[in-house]
């Protein structure tokens, strides 16, 4: 009697664990979007950046977040410390200074990647995400319940969360400025950025742009673009003089973040079969069961 | 008529495009800026201006405007006034560093073509390819600017608007005006290096005749030299020597001296080496007439020693055109009147005439055919 | 399927000195609560930025959720598979289930920012989250174990409805309706019963997806694509652990004779579920190579080993000799193993294995999240005790049984 039930048992934990080991070999998402080809992006060229936090000044302004006098910005006291976006600040720009040579920091603008295959859109309980066309990952105030689960996907670290707020908290984090874009603007940072080192355009020529500038000069570039491959691309795109891991970048692999979540998540719920299958089966055995008990007795 | 007219201006034209070409300095094709083999008018097919196909003219800093006030971008809530750039004093600053394609890029003959020729003055636009106004205006500027200044500070170069506000006065009030000129800077007229090769480990550097003789201008070995190379940010007025930006040892040398053979000791030596001179090294003495000419006049491509038969030269001498009094005697009135070989036998100017050959009663150098002296 | 019960409400003083000292804890975690709703998350807890999820999520919901596990392992050998002997267990273990997750669905409440919003996934859907699916099928599974409830209360007040002054007049009605709600159940309820064996198998795996999304941030020794299959073995295993304890403990409390014979039994199981449980973690470390890890003596990988030892190792061991399977004070001692082993599993994966790329400082629990959680707890306990004294919860094995379910009542 003990071993037929621990045998099922055995069973449906296997069953139940080869619907998820199945899958991940090849993590890709199940239903990756498709992009319009045409949607948009940024090449933050941190070679010319010069750290004027300008951006952090125009982002907080077009967000309407409290910022201050634009000459505050010139302080450049905060570059003592490494930076991070928070709720109250959804760009920010940290300098890493290059040992032997202080003439030429490397100054690095972070803010949303803007990931093509976000996991932050993936992981919300609720859909609040939506990768828009413009190529903005945009979050909806109205959906969301605050449960920060975006927080934990996020692979650049980057939602943050107004945990002072007892009521309507929200998620911050760059939204690409799309009541901006969608007014026919630029982003607020790219549009005040005084050398251009944010050049804002369709990502499939910011692509060919960086490359070529890459190409034009081996010296000033190191040979990479961050964000053209990272967890499957992403909207923002960076070039920079040095190994990116030394500058603060994540060393991050290309396949998408949500690849491996989701492809178990839709193998225990390919159209409800499993779970079905599942049930089925548990009504089987309890039927069984019942009618031998009815036999014995 | 109408006909003749416009021959005339293709002439015109054509010369003054032919005037152009000769300032270039690099070499030019259809295929340098086109990229398809028939350009017309309406399709130029012209390739992208990127600083890596530099066809440059080079102008002298004073040909170029003294300032320029940079009021091309404006916005409504401006925050600082217009730049006032020296354009003059950059310019004399960019001599050692490449000239105007310091700046200027893109360079090609005709008239100097300004940023925003080239530089759409909007950020939101179509062709991506090359930065806007704004971001290519401080993109160039920055470059030096950050590196000689080790700061960003917009107040370098630009006033506050008094609208704006700020928190001290003071920076209003703050303009940048630089005027004047570069100062030239002073040669030098030998320079001895040190070198780690045992058998010379000093290296003699004859600055001036490299200039004076050879011909170099100071950009062909003071390539990109940045301003941060001599000056410092603390003292503007102040300025180191300017360092040679190498490679290494031999990069700049190579291109005229043949650094693999076995010709090390032409530079490399145990003590300082003293300059070149012709007549010490070849026996031809160019200091009496040929003192004036620099050495590619006729050290040309594929050189190969000169004929010492003056006419392999001078073709065009006659008794007629040729001025004696330039070697030291100014012939009389009978011996002008002769012809060259009558005297330089065989037309051997090498060998002095002899008096003798044709009079029995006269010698050198108690009878000469004319007087001492020379005439300009 | 609870039609034959012999379970009565227990009868004793409610309030005995512990019990005070629960309702302290309860009461404090109350004032929590307060300050939370009025002065916000960042007011009470350490959650920062670069650490979304704490204690709450990771031992309130995550081990919430496993130590949970009791109900739908008890319904399926008891119900599923049929077997008479452990119904006994069923009810108590229903009633664990019940308030277990009903804590991990006020810890939501209280850890999600906008609390109002708990319904949103009812209707936002997005089966792309194992949140969702987690937050969906706990919801559903929380109906399902209120349901499987319903005929404990129906049994309990059907023939002792009785309202004071002129409510009396609805006595009867009341009594009818409780009747048809009871002969509903008694039809439905395998239903329900398996419905709530499904849910519980995927939300407990969905569990484990939650932080595969993480990846680079998540520790290797327990980031795997496996995680939701380890998450459902040790919730298989944790189950009846969970019985054996709670059991333990009521009788201590209540004074009860041990039931020795039905959870030896029910003991029986434990060994092999852990067995399983205990080759797929070290297979995984095996495949994965992650064993380079535990050289390390950093945090994560003394957690690790800890986890791994006291929590599956030594119980494994207790749990597979005769003589334990004998002794209920052992069996308390390898439950409590067990159970704090997967806690700790569950506390390891949301907190220990999560490293920020990006952080200032490394996440401690706030004084308050830990009084939370206690209070929560204490909570649980003291419903616990209320409702066994109230509903026919626990089963007495001296009690001669009835021979119809509802003559006796009609006496009584």
């Amino acid at each position: 009697m003990s071993t037929i039930s621990r045998r099922s048992f055995i069973k449906t934990g296997i069953a139940a664990g080869s619907v998820m080991l199945a899958s991940p070999k090849d993590a890709r998402p199940a239903e990756v979007k498709t992009l319009p080809p045409d949607r948009r992006g940024v090449l933050v060229d941190t070679t010319v950046c010069i750290g004027c936090r300008r951006c952090e000044w125009a982002c907080k302004n077009a967000h309407s977040l409290p910022a201050g006098d634009i000459t505050d910005y010139d302080d450049e006291s905060v570059f003592a410390n490494k930076r991070r976006p928070d709720d109250k600040a959804l760009t920010i720009v940290n300098r890493y200074e290059k040992i032997g040579d202080e003439r030429f920091p490397t100054n690095v603008k972070i803010q949303c990647m803007h990931c093509e295959q976000p996991a932050c859109l993936s992981a919300c309980i609720v859909g609040a995400f939506k990768k828009d066309d413009t190529g903005a990952v945009v979050w909806d105030t109205d959906k969301c319940i605050g449960c920060r689960y975006c927080m934990v996907a996020c692979p650049f670290q980057i939602p943050a969360f107004e945990y002072e707020k007892a009521l309507d908290p929200k998620i911050m984090k760059c939204d690409f400025c799309i009541d901006r874009q969608k007014n026919g603007e630029l982003p607020a940072c790219v549009e005040i950025c005084p050398a251009e080192a944010l050049t804002f355009g369709k990502r499939s020529e910011l692509i060919t742009l960086a490359h070529r500038k890459i190409e034009l000069f081996p010296e000033r570039y190191y040979n990479k673009v961050y964000g053209e491959a990272e967890v499957g691309g992403t909207s923002w795109l960076y070039l920079a003089s040095r190994e990116f891991m030394e500058l603060g970048f994540l060393k991050l692999g290309t396949n998408p973040a949500p690849g491996v979540s989701e492809s178990i998540q839709h193998g225990i719920f390919a159209y409800f079969v499993p779970p079905i299958a599942f049930y089925a089966l548990l009504g089987g055995v309890m039927w069984l069961n019942k009618n031998r008990n009815r036999g014995e007795e | 008529m109408k006909k003749l007219l416009l021959f005339i201006i293709a002439t015109v034209s054509f010369i003054s495009a032919q005037n152009n070409m000769r300032r270039m300095s690099a070499d030019l094709n259809c295929s340098t800026c086109h990229s398809c083999e028939n350009p017309t008018k309406s399709n130029p097919c012209l390739k992208e201006c990127l600083r890596h196909e530099i066809i440059t003219v080079h102008n002298s800093p004073s040909d170029g405007p003294e300032n320029i006030i940079l009021n091309f971008i404006k916005t409504k809530n401006d925050l600082f006034k217009p730049v006032n750039f020296s354009h003059k004093v950059h310019s004399e600053m960019a001599e050692m560093s490449g000239g105007c394609t310091t700046c200027h890029h893109y360079n090609p003959p005709g008239d100097i073509l300004s940023c925003r020729e080239c530089h759409e003055n909007d950020r939101a636009r179509k062709d991506i390819s090359k930065p806007d106004l704004k971001g290519a205006y401080h993109q160039q500027c920055l470059n030096c600017h950050r590196e000689l200044e080790l700061n960003t500070e917009c107040e370098s170069c630009h006033a506050y608007n008094s609208q704006v506000s700020l928190k001290s006065k003071a920076d209003a009030q703050k303009t940048f005006k630089p005027t004047g000129s570069h100062k030239t800077v002073t040669r030098p007229a030998v320079l001895t290096y040190k070198s780690s090769y045992q058998k010379g480990s000093v290296v003699t550097f004859h600055h001036k005749d490299h200039i004076d003789l050879f011909g170099l201008n100071c950009t062909q070995c003071h390539t990109s030299q940045n301003c941060g190379d001599c000056h410092t940010a603390k003292s503007l007025k102040e300025a180191k020597p300017v360092a040679v930006n190498k490679n290494s040892d031999h990069a700049l040398c190579k291109d005229c001296h043949d650094v693999k053979g076995n010709s090390c000791n032409k530079c490399h030596a145990e003590n300082v080496k003293p300059g070149f001179e012709h007549k010490r090294s070849t026996g031809f003495d160019v200091s009496r007439f040929h003192g004036d000419l620099r050495c590619t006049q006729c050290h040309t491509k594929g050189f190969k020693g000169l004929d010492p038969n003056c006419f392999s030269c001078h073709q065009g001498w006659t008794p007629e055109t040729f001025r004696h009094g330039k070697t030291g005697l100014i012939l009389d009135e009978i011996h002008v009147e002769l012809d060259c070989e009558n005297c330089h036998k065989e037309l051997n100017f090498r060998i002095k005439p002899d008096c003798s050959d044709c009079h029995d009663d006269k010698s050198f150098p108690e009878f000469l055919p004319g007087k001492k002296g020379t005439i300009k | 399927m609870s039609g034959h019960s012999n379970a009565y409400p227990i009868k004793a003083k409610f309030l005995t000195p512990t019990v005070w000292g629960l309702i302290i804890l309860a009461a404090t975690a109350v004032l929590i609560v307060l300050a939370r709703l009025i002065f916000g998350i960042g007011s009470v807890t350490n959650l920062s930025n670069s650490t979304p999820w704490g204690l709450w999520i990771g031992v309130d919901v995550g081990a919430g959720v496993a130590l949970a596990a009791g109900g739908f392992t008890t319904a399926a050998i008891a119900h599923i598979m049929n077997r008479e002997e452990f119904h006994s267990i069923v009810r108590p273990a229903l009633l664990t289930a019940l308030l277990g997750y009903t804590f991990v669905a006020s810890s939501v409440m209280i850890d999600i920012g906008r609390w109002y919003y708990i319904w949103h996934p009812l209707i936002m859907w997005n089966g792309n989250s194992a949140l969702f699916e987690v937050g969906i099928c706990v919801m559903i599974y929380l109906t399902v174990l209120y349901i499987e409830f319903l005929p404990i209360v129906t049994e309990r007040f059907i023939g002792h409805v009785n309202l004071p002054g002129f409510l009396k007049m609805l006595n009867r009605p009341i009594d009818k309706f409780l009747r048809i709600l009871d002969r509903g159940l008694n039809t439905t309820m395998s239903f329900f019963i398996i419905a709530g064996v499904v849910l519980s198998c995927l939300h407990q795996s969905s569990l484990g997806t939650l932080m595969i999304i993480a990846g680079p941030k998540m520790h290797p020794l327990w980031q795997t694509p496996i995680l939701p299959l380890l998450f459902l073995l040790s919730a298989f295993s944790v189950g009846f652990p969970m019985v054996i304890m709670e059991a333990y403990i009521s009788a201590k409390s209540f004074k009860l004779r041990h039931e020795t014979e039905v959870i030896s039994k029910l003991a029986r199981f434990v060994g092999p579920l852990l067995g399983i449980y205990f080759a797929f973690k070290i297979g995984d470390m095996v495949i994965r190579e992650t064993f380079v890890y535990l050289t390390e003596f950093t945090l994560a990988s003394t957690m690790f080993v800890i986890e791994l030892l006291f929590g599956i190792i030594i119980p494994l061991r207790m749990f597979l000799s005769r003589s334990v399977l004998k002794s209920p004070l052992a069996l308390f001692i390898a439950s409590s193993l067990v159970i704090f082993g997967v806690l700790f599993n569950r506390f390891n994966n949301f907190i220990i294995a999560y490293n920020p790329p990006f952080t200032d400082a490394r996440y401690f629990p706030s004084i308050y999240e830990f009084l939370l959680t206690i209070g929560f707890i204490a909570f649980e306990v003291l419903l616990y005790r209320a409702c066994v004294m109230i509903f026919p919860v626990v089963s007495k094995e001296d009690h001669q049984g009835r021979s119809t379910k509802y003559a006796i009542r009609w006496k009584v």
